[in-house]
């Protein structure tokens, strides 16, 4: 079993069923930075943000940044396909990988892909990509390098209420625009982070705010600013301002980074949950995910990537009492069987790993696991790689109970 | 295994007489005495049993833009045709995505979403002289044109696939949504695999703005030398609004017969170059390439052309990829052996055509060896596009280059697990699969 970091949310480096770690994290070396053909080639250690520092006085970037790229690494990216705030314009990390090494099941040490990103024959990387290291332990990986934007644009909407943000976002993006990122952070999270170190000046009684990034030729900004801060302002924004500089930039993301730490004063646990919805749909799911979470009386919050529809509704709890766990892994599955309703899925970058395998059945019928079961018979057919991961079977199948998502297995903090 | 009318009669009990239709299809070195042209998944499922218990061959087509791609096919009974999957289910313009069956042409569905302010990023302009290319033959042939640079490769924009699998089951991957990672990404895997995984039934695509703005230019540039090409292609490629960059070597045009792309050839290297996107950005780079270059405007079709171009003439084609850095030598020693070239800066591919019946009369094998010895000194993959079937034949070449051993392996497995019996256009991938 592969483990990088260990920042993955959904399980996928717990040792459910026994076996070996592989501990990936000493491969850590950036082997080869091409800036001729804006290629570099490093080991899965490498942390995510330690490469586009690397390459930071070349006007180069590595553009997947999860919340989580000053510790997590790049092969536990490749593994979970990993996202961020920005993958509305850059994507995820599937289409920033050119080339793999790979070292199968059985020890044999197989290269797919290349550094010109062609290759013959089936698309081994782009099927190994956000595998959940079920398929083999990456060795090596070749990444795109993207150009830094010549300017950014970075604007705050304050919003009455989180429904009212959605709708500027599904406006933004049916009038054709594709910001670099559009971030949507509610009052209970507003609250939270106003109450914490990482305050960042906004008024606690917004109902919410959206952060919208712009980026790339200066002189297509100014349009785009203005079209943005449009409809925000017809969508029933009370404010909209636009960042002067690196600082105010800086403070504007506080809100939207510093969220999960902030949380921490909520509750002594979190349920950081992800589900994406068609983007039109955003503001009525977003309706009945908030009802889902009154109706069990919980404390649910969100901070989530709009632009993609990509929901993170977090529970604040405490483990500690049996009902209220009960309560959240209802809520948690209620709101999962509500966006796939709504024509959505159950994960957008956290993976299956073992929290959703058992849902794995809401999305995909019997006929559709088969040809992932191919898959994974094909690179593992002894099913020793990562085993219990992704792909719901009998073999490792387990009631749908707490202990079987790991929640047993976290220490007490 | 039974013979072929008996099979026919089977299928018709299914599919109805009307959609089988009795005429032999030559392609790829193999003959199908019918086509079958199921009109919905389930039907199509059907005929996919029924091909499977009666170990029959079937080679896959859509508009036919890509009947020529490949390595010669094994036996086969049926040719399976998907242009009577035809429509789009649904549109929402709100989300710029669109599901859409696959043998609706991309010029259809083109037509139907760019009213609305969407583009499809899709690239098959000029892949077929009377544009008949469908969604499901596009993406199954990862299939591709000039404007890759700007729409990217085609499996980008696929979020959900339908896919009948050769073993008769109807099943989907993906989903209707811009971000997801539920389980495998079958979609990659499907895309590019010439058919042989599956049979793509539908698609949800995203969807891409409608550029604002839209400019072509052609860039003279009087050295014959190619790295002075190749070096400001890839600048003009690299700003924010290049769609499409492609250099055309001295001479190409003319060999190749294609009288709109000589309108545009020089004594040098001829750089066709388009811009899209918001109107401010594109006269920004417009600015930007002629403060550097001699400028003229470009014809109306030319950059469809050159997506034309590796086909314009019967022949020998070979696509090279190859790191930026490396271009140059690559064009360098193609040129040498004869071919008549089209590169793009951009994305490091070149395609090579020869097209002299002298050159290819006298000794075929001289330029598929020629072709591996240059892929191998500048570290390109490589495939031929065209390659005379008596040669394939004779040689038992892959026109998809020599695979490694490893990743052959698991794509071998890959089919074995998918397609058992080898139904689904056998032989026709690389490595024979």
């Amino acid at each position: 079993m592969p483990r990088g970091a260990g920042t993955g949310l959904s399980g996928g480096a717990h040792a459910v069923a026994g076996g070996v770690l592989i501990e990936c994290s000493r491969m850590k070396s950036i082997l080869e930075i091409n800036l001729a053909d804006r290629v570099a080639v490093v080991q899965p250690g490498v942390v995510n943000a330690d490469l586009s520092y690397a390459i930071r006085n070349h006007g180069l970037f590595y553009a997947p940044d999860p919340s989580s790229q000053q510790a997590c690494t790049i092969g536990g990216n490749v593994a979970e396909n990993s996202g961020g705030p920005h993958t509305l314009k850059y994507g995820t990390t599937t289409n920033h990988v050119l080339g793999l090494e790979v070292v199968l099941p059985d020890g044999e040490i197989v290269r797919f892909g290349s550094q010109t990103g062609f290759a013959e024959g089936f698309d081994l990387v782009g099927a190994l990509v956000g595998s959940e290291g079920t398929l083999g332990i990456v060795t090596e990986i070749t990444v795109r390098l993207t150009p830094v934007p010549e300017k950014i644009e970075t604007l705050l909407c304050v919003f009455p209420d989180v429904v009212s943000a959605c709708r500027a976002v599904g406006e933004v993006i049916g009038d054709g625009l594709v910001p670099a990122a559009l971030e949507i952070v509610d009052q209970r999270t507003i609250r939270a982070v106003e109450d914490s170190m990482y305050a960042a000046g906004l008024d606690r009684d917004a109902g919410a705010i959206l952060i919208a990034e712009l980026d790339g030729a200066a002189c297509v900004l100014p349009m785009q600013v203005d079209a943005v801060r449009d409809a925000a302002r017809h969508n029933g924004a009370t404010t909209v301002a636009v960042a002067q500089n690196d600082e105010e930039r800086t403070r504007f993301w506080r809100a939207r980074k510093g969220a999960f730490g902030a949380m921490g004063r909520l509750a002594p646990d979190l349920f950081v949950h992800d589900a994406v919805v068609p983007r039109a749909r955003l503001p009525e799911i977003l309706e009945k995910v908030c009802e889902i979470g009154d109706r069990y009386d919980l404390i649910l919050s969100n901070v989530f990537h709009a632009g993609d529809g990509n929901l993170h509704p977090n529970i604040s709890f405490d483990r500690r009492n049996p009902d209220e766990l009960e309560r959240v892994l209802k809520a948690g599955e209620e709101i999962l069987e509500l966006c796939v309703a709504a024509g959505g899925v159950i994960t957008g970058e956290h993976g299956v790993g073992i929290e959703k395998r058992d849902f794995m059945k809401l999305v995909f019928s019997e006929e559709d696991l088969l040809p992932m079961h191919h898959l994974r018979d094909a690179f593992d057919p002894d099913r020793s790689c990562n085993p219990g991961k992704v792909l719901p079977s009998t073999r490792f199948c387990v009631e749908s109970n707490p202990k079987a998502r790991g929640y047993d297995a976290v220490p007490f903090a | 295994m039974t013979d072929i009318e008996s099979i026919a009669r089977e299928i018709k009990a299914v599919v109805g007489s009307e959609a089988v239709r009795e005429s032999a299809i030559s392609l790829l070195g193999a003959e199908a005495p019918f086509e079958v042209s199921p009109s919905d998944g389930e039907t199509l499922a059907r005929v996919l049993e029924l091909l499977l218990k009666n170990e029959a061959g079937a080679v896959v087509r859509g508009g036919g833009t890509h009947d020529g791609l490949g390595n010669k096919l094994g036996p086969v009974s049926i040719a399976l045709s998907t242009l009577q999957l035809d429509g789009i289910e649904e549109f929402d313009e709100q989300d710029g995505v669109v599901r859409v069956l696959a043998g609706t042409r991309v010029s259809d569905l083109r037509a139907r979403v760019e009213g609305s302010g969407w583009d499809v990023a899709l690239d098959t302009s000029g892949l077929s002289s009377s544009d008949t290319s469908t969604v499901g033959g596009t993406l199954a042939a990862g299939a591709f044109g000039a404007r890759r640079l700007g729409y990217g490769p085609p499996r980008d924009c696929v979020l959900g696939l339908d896919v009948a699998l050769a073993t008769g089951e109807r099943t989907h991957c993906g989903a209707r949504v811009v971000k997801n990672v539920t389980g495998y990404d079958l979609q990659k895997l499907y895309c590019g695999s010439m058919g042989s995984l599956g049979v793509i039934e539908a698609a949800w695509l995203r969807l891409r703005p409608l550029p604002e703005r839209v400019a072509s230019l052609v860039v003279h540039i009087d050295s014959p030398s190619d790295p002075v090409g190749a070096t400001l292609g890839l600048s003009i490629a690299r700003r924010s609004t290049a769609r499409s960059v492609a250099l055309l070597t001295p001479g190409s045009a003319s060999a190749m017969g294609m009288p709109i792309l000589e309108s545009v050839s020089g004594v040098g290297v001829s750089l066709v170059v388009e811009f899209a996107g918001p109107g401010a950005a594109v006269d920004e780079d417009v600015s930007w390439t002629r403060a550097r270059c001699e400028v003229d405007s470009a014809p109306d079709g030319v950059v469809e052309a050159l997506s034309a171009f590796p086909s314009s003439r019967p022949g020998i084609s070979a696509r090279l990829a190859v790191l930026p850095s490396a271009l140059s030598r690559c064009l360098v020693e193609l040129q040498a052996s004869g071919a008549a070239v089209v590169a793009h800066p951009g994305l490091g591919l070149v395609h090579a055509v020869w097209s002299s019946p002298e050159a290819i009369a006298t000794d075929e094998g001289s330029i598929v060896s020629e072709v591996a010895r240059i892929a191998s000194g500048v570290r390109a993959s490589f495939r031929f596009e065209r390659l005379p079937m008596r040669h394939r034949e004779a040689r038992n070449i892959d026109v998809f280059g020599n695979l490694d051993r490893g990743p052959l392996q698991l794509m071998r497995s890959l089919k074995q697990k998918y397609d058992p019996a080898g139904v689904l256009n056998p032989g026709r991938s690389a490595g024979h699969i």
